[in-house]
């Protein structure tokens, strides 16, 4: 791991972020007073399960949602600029460049009707005016090369329904770091992949990390992936954040329930202590569905009448921050 | 795997589309008209001689009368009649082709479906309403072959979508379930295929409706509808020349009713498909 | 381009085609189904028995059915579609000189209809649930339900009729012809307009509802948010991006459009008295001209299976996805 200077939020300073969906037909609130940041060269992890606004969050900090996503937050500072107050042209600039977004399921997020090399062209000009359509197919070639893909004139000409899932993340990496950005943001990088595809891939985010000094915002159910590359990790359940401290702390001294249920259910799963995977679902809270209570209760094997209200994340020895009654 | 009617909350559905609230009240305003048509007027649409000539609207004659003095509010109101009875007769003989030979043959597979298909190639591929037009020059125009030649005309592009749901249907877990229990391969089609064929096929009926009474006052328009039942197309036909001689009545009235009667059978569609498919951004 | 999409394209060419053959057996029988002697029927009115019997020698009418099948299609294909009696000349004759005119006003009606079509249609995406959008699309819903001779009607009362803008009938004033070079152009178009705006706004409902459902599909897709997170100029996503991808199933809607219009061509050369192909459907009809009609039948039968298989053909080549199988 490398280490950082605690200059608390000098890359990424999100404070009280919230996000509510809403339509004719429903109304989620996905994100709940979240507060996040980020240092030079450091690498988070925010896990979570499906549902748990992880998502949300990291497409939130750019303003990447959709129209009917409301976004509002005290403060949300990327490298000194204010993105709450920016204009969408000043955005644009940002964004590709300072920031960028690596996604799962790769192809779909590629224009299907236009060849990968095109679109690699596009993305190499928009940051760079005086680069020629020769020049900017070259340095494609030289990105496709450093993100270890073996024929990359064969590639270019393809499109993105003729490359396999591992081949287009690959291509989507090559463009997220072409413009040296500060700050790459991957949502679930690799839970669309193949198990042997992904230990490839997020060790080539590693690579690239040390290179370029980039840091990067791992999305992810799987605190394993977690575990491998970021130095801090905040945990989300149900929008909101339960525990977050460096990674060592998260993994040696989990004080969250929801926490320790899931290091206890990969660890169950990795070695193969399935009857210990029993114990952890818990989905007997002792406190009644439907109350108003902690998010966590109702499936907190610790849960108590205290649950009852909602506590505050608050925090608790050193680093580490954690939102549950047992703490308080 | 069946939908239950009474999973539909009938409040809740009216304001999750706006469409089929307005297209409920445009058609329940027509077809109260149609159905009252005895009550408002006593005049026979068809009867000539009610006044000398084209007369503008007055307290006799609420939309005027035309060249040969035939009273334009009672034609406009019976007309309903005329194409509600040809629209929803037409209709119900497509659908119901369509959904057999779309079952079978979606369901079945093999040499039907291959015939089917070619069927539904060589109709998409001729100009249907010209063929209509020559049918019904050689059957001769009267209500039953305009209804019948429609039906015929119109059923091998909704067996065509019929069929494709079919084959869709007839891959999921509950079909399967169904044949590893023994049930015949009737049963699985009435029971299972067909039931979850009839949303889609809504829509599609809708549709065919209002194409219905599009394509009959197309006909009437054109001369070639049954002279015996008033149709707003011939109407239409009939202010063509009306017109020229300030009887803009003569337009105006049939050509509103036959588009709002269109819009609301769209709008119903529209809405209809709000209610079976929420889930797309519109 | 692999052998596989020219095979496919090929094989696709050849099964329409045959779709001709069996148009002309179908008519041919349809034709024959009619009550009465089919010579009678198609010398018309008030014929001599001689002018009957010369048809009836001419048609083989008095040979048996599969026998009169075979003299006709060999007679399609060295291109005679028989004689029309109302004309005297043959079919094939007056079908070709009335196709320029159709072509003009089916075609200017499409062009207005696709390209305001698509603008209104984009417009309504962008400006997705706003006043603007509303109302392009609820006149969109009353355009679409409204019949083309209800809506000529109204532009004749109001452009020819009240305000005498534009003409009836015809397309060209009396007296002008090629030789008076611009004027004649100008005066074809005066006679174009009411028209070809009448096919266009019964034609542009169908574009503007399909644009917009698709280019709001486009808009919501994954790689458009990708595009903007990769912080591309919103002009150029909005163009290169999503409008292109938004365009390709119109393209076969358009295809599919040619084959449907047909009876809003008949209707409206009809009413605008606009002598073209789709009033001589009418005529044929008035004067029970069948070799006519058949022809005529015919002709249009050819022309959608042509423009299903060139509207195929563009699709394949535009789209990687297809054309890359």
């Amino acid at each position: 791991m490398i280490s950082v200077e605690v200059k608390n939020g000098s890359l990424l300073d999100v404070q009280n972020l919230n996000v509510t969906y809403k339509s004719t037909m429903f109304r989620v609130d996905a994100v709940k007073d979240v507060s996040i940041t980020m240092n030079k060269g450091e690498c988070i992890a925010i896990v979570g399960e499906s549902g748990s606004g992880k998502s949300t969050l990291a497409m939130a900090v750019m303003k990447l949602l959709p129209p009917y996503a409301t976004v509002t937050a005290d403060k949300i500072m990327f490298n000194g600029v204010d993105i709450l107050k920016v204009n969408d042209k000043e955005l644009a600039k940002i964004r590709g460049k300072d920031v960028t977004v690596i996604f799962q399921d790769p192809i779909s997020y590629l224009n299907p009707i236009i060849s990968v090399g095109d679109q690699m062209i596009e993305s190499l000009s928009s940051h760079n005016d005086k680069i020629t359509k020769k020049e900017a197919y070259e340095q494609a070639i030289d990105l496709l090369k450093k993100v270890r893909i073996a024929d990359p004139e064969r590639i270019l000409k393809m499109y993105p329904f003729q490359l396999s899932g591992g081949m287009a993340q690959r291509v989507f990496i090559a463009m997220a770091v072409s413009a040296n950005p500060k700050l790459l943001i991957a949502d679930e990088p690799t839970t669309a992949l193949d198990l042997t595809i992904q230990a490839q891939i997020l060790k080539l985010l590693n690579s690239l990390r040390k290179e370029f000094n980039l840091s990067i915002m791992l999305i992810t159910h799987d605190l394993g992936l977690a575990s491998y590359i970021a130095d801090r990790i905040y945990v989300m359940f149900n929008g909101k954040v339960v525990e977050e401290d460096l990674a060592e702390g998260i993994f040696s001294q989990p004080v969250h329930p929801y926490t320790q249920m899931l290091i206890a259910s990969s660890q169950a799963i990795y070695h193969g202590r399935t009857r210990e995977l029993s114990k952890t679902i818990s989905d007997m809270g002792k406190v009644e569905k439907g109350k108003k209570a902690c998010d966590f209760a109702d499936r907190c094997a610790k849960s108590s009448e205290a649950c009852y209200n909602e506590p505050q994340l608050v925090k608790y020895d050193g680093t580490k921050k954690v939102r549950c009654w047992l703490v308080e | 795997m069946r939908l239950k009617l009474s999973n539909l909350n009938i409040k809740r559905t009216l304001r999750r589309s706006r469409s089929l609230t307005l297209s409920l009240i445009l058609l329940a305003m027509v077809l109260f008209l149609g159905a009252m048509a005895g009550f408002l007027t006593d005049k026979d649409p068809l009867k000539t001689g009610y006044s000398t000539g084209l007369t503008p609207p007055n307290s006799d004659f609420l939309m005027g009368t035309d060249q040969l003095g035939r009273d334009v509010f009672s034609w406009t109101i019976y007309g309903v009649r005329t194409a509600l009875f040809v629209s929803v007769t037409s209709t119900t003989l497509t659908v119901a082709t369509a959904v057999l030979v779309g079952l079978f043959a979606g369901y079945f597979g093999g040499k039907p479906d291959q015939l089917l298909m070619r069927i539904t190639d060589f109709f998409l591929s001729i100009p249907r309403f010209i063929l209509i037009i020559f049918a019904v020059i050689i059957f001769g125009p009267t209500l039953l072959n305009i209804i019948l030649i429609l039906s015929v005309f119109s059923w091998p592009s909704i067996a065509r979508i019929v069929r494709a749901e079919v084959l869709t249907i007839k891959e999921r877990e509950y079909v399967q379930a169904s044949r590893v229990i023994g049930a015949s391969n009737l049963d699985i089609m009435f029971n299972e295929v067909l039931p979850n064929v009839i949303p889609p096929m809504l829509v599609a009926s809708a549709l065919q409706m209002s194409d219905a009474i599009l394509v009959e006052a197309a006909l009437s328009f054109l001369g070639l509808g049954d002279p015996n039942i008033p149709s707003w197309g011939r109407m239409l036909a009939i202010a063509r020349q009306a017109i020229y001689a300030g009887g803009w009545w003569t337009l105006l009235y049939p050509a509103m009713f036959i588009t709002i009667s269109v819009l609301a059978i769209n709008l119903l569609a529209d809405g209809l498909n709000d209610v079976l498919n929420p889930k797309t951004i519109r | 381009m692999p052998g596989g999409t020219k095979e496919y394209l090929l094989k696709r060419t050849v099964i329409s085609f045959l779709m001709v053959p069996a148009v002309v057996i179908f008519t041919f029988f349809l034709l024959r189904l009619a009550p009465g002697d089919p010579a009678v029927l198609m010398a018309g009115e008030g014929a001599s028995p001689e002018f009957v019997e010369m048809i009836r020698e001419t048609y083989g009418l008095n040979k048996p059915l599969h026998e009169q099948l075979i003299i006709y299609l060999s007679k399609l294909f060295t291109g005679d579609l028989g004689y029309s009696f109302t004309f005297k000349r043959a079919v094939i004759d007056v079908i070709f000189e009335r196709i320029p005119l159709t072509l003009l006003l089916a075609g200017t009606g499409a062009l207005i209809a696709i390209s305001l079509g698509i603008f209104l249609g984009v417009l309504a995406a962008i400006k997705k649930d706003t006043l603007a959008d509303n109302v392009i699309s609820s006149t969109t819903l009353i355009f679409y339900s409204i019949p083309i001779f209800a809506l000529a009607q109204f532009l004749v009362l109001f452009f020819v009729i009240e305000t005498r803008i534009f003409p009836l009938s015809g397309y060209v004033s009396l007296g002008l012809s090629w030789s008076d070079g611009l004027r004649y152009v100008l005066d074809v178009g005066w006679h174009l307009a009411l028209p070809a705006i009448s096919l266009a706004l019964i034609q542009m409902a169908t574009y503007v509802k399909l644009t917009r459902t698709s280019m709001i599909e486009a808009l919501y897709s994954n790689y458009i948010i990708a595009a903007k997170a990769r912080g591309l100029d919103s002009r150029k996503i909005l163009f290169k991006h999503a409008l292109r991808n938004a365009l390709l199933p119109i393209i076969t809607v358009a295809g599919i459009q040619l084959g449907l219009i047909i009876g809003g061509v008949v209707i409206t050369e009809t009413i605008f008295s606009w002598p073209g192909v789709g009033r001589l459907t009418i005529e044929a009809i008035d004067a029970r001209d069948y070799p006519l009609l058949m022809g005529v039948f015919i002709f249009t039968s050819i022309s959608v299976i042509i423009a299903n298989i060139v509207t195929d053909i563009v699709y394949t080549y535009i789209d990687p996805r297809v054309k890359l199988r």
